[in-house]
């Protein structure tokens, strides 16, 4: 008797997997169904809108006009209705210097503040796959920062997760 | 012990092995973590036309459904999957070269959206304002191309355009 008692005690049961696997079988035609081998991201721009300033009027101040005019050997930051040069950043290697554009435009957003968006001017036989790599380098923050916290005119904190948050793609004349 | 298994035997209830499953989970694993690595969360999809190589980018927007509009490098037209020929030439490089393919294709869809959206209340028909269309061109594409794209999006009342890129790793 007492040895029966010792066998029936280590004789384990197995473990019962018909739940987990029922479970791992929904999930999975949930991930099939959802799966993308490539994964798509976007990008976005506005319409450019042309907007005429009567004569006879005068504005409060001259606007910002922040244009990036990206040519085939590096880019213009320029600025103002004169389309003044601000800098100039050279391509290294035929790619162009994301991480010092995106911290000069940053410096420019930090002086002005309340101003969204930016104007990419490419040169007409630029590729696509460089007016992307100025695009991405307005919508990051340099230094790979998630957030920034700068100060609007009235001295009040302000968070900016992107350089600037509209882009205006200028069409070439 | 012979006379236990005739017994069974006569009684006709032979002990059955269970049935193996750990080869059977351990494929399950690996297929589960992998399917967890290209889960996507965007309810964009896209089938990319042939010869057409997307730019890369560390920029993480999911994109979102909207008519597409996809230049391949041999400057083919595909709107929402349908091949519509080839991109306009613009031989002045012209910045308001406009392609026919796409304003048309482009403004049907606007037509059927406001159609849609009419009888509805003000909130919904406040969207229609910001139409938007999700661009998808190879990435050696010179900005000629681009911006006569973009100049048809315009004109058929696309104000919003979302460059459609892949994620880098």
């Amino acid at each position: 008797m007492g040895i029966k008692k010792r066998e029936r005690l280590i004789t384990e049961t197995p473990l019962n997997l018909v739940p987990v696997m029922d479970c791992v079988f929904i999930l999975m035609f949930f991930l099939l169904q959802s799966a993308q081998f490539i994964h798509l991201y976007e990008l976005s721009s506005e319409t450019p809108v042309i907007a005429s300033v009567p004569s006879d009027k005068e504005l409060e101040h001259e606007p910002l006009n922040l244009t990036v005019k990206v040519m085939e050997r590096g880019l213009e930051i320029r600025s103002g209705m004169q389309g003044k040069l601000i800098s100039k950043i050279s391509d290294i290697a035929n790619k162009i210097n994301q991480e010092e554009l995106s911290s000069q435009l940053f410096s420019i957003r930090v002086k002005n503040p309340l101003e969204k968006f930016v104007i990419i001017a490419p040169e007409i036989d630029i590729k696509y796959e460089k007016i992307v790599k100025v695009m991405e380098a307005v919508n990051t923050l340099p230094e790979g920062k998630k957030e920034a916290s700068i100060n609007d005119n009235k001295g009040n904190p302000l968070l900016i997760t992107k350089n600037f948050e509209y882009i205006v793609i200028e069409p070439n004349t | 012990m012979i006379i236990t298994r005739r017994k069974r035997k006569k009684a006709g209830c032979e002990v059955l092995s269970d049935l193996n499953l750990t080869s059977l989970l351990d494929v399950l694993a690996i297929l589960l973590v992998f399917l967890l690595q290209s889960y996507g969360a965007s309810d964009l999809s896209v089938n990319l036309a042939e010869e057409l190589a997307l730019p890369y980018t560390k920029i993480r927007n999911f994109g979102s459904i909207s008519p597409i509009v996809q230049v391949n490098r041999m400057r083919g037209v595909w709107i929402d999957g349908e091949y519509k020929g080839e991109l306009e030439a613009s031989e002045d490089k012209a910045a308001d070269t406009l392609d026919k393919n796409i304003v048309s294709s482009l403004t049907a869809t606007k037509e059927r959206v406001n159609k849609e959206l009419e009888g509805k209340d003000n909130h919904e028909k406040s969207k229609k304002e910001a139409l938007q269309v999700n661009i998808v061109l190879d990435k050696e594409l010179p900005y000629s191309d681009v911006q006569v794209v973009l100049a048809s999006c315009a004109f058929a009342g696309f104000g919003k355009f979302k460059f459609i890129v892949q994620g880098e790793d």
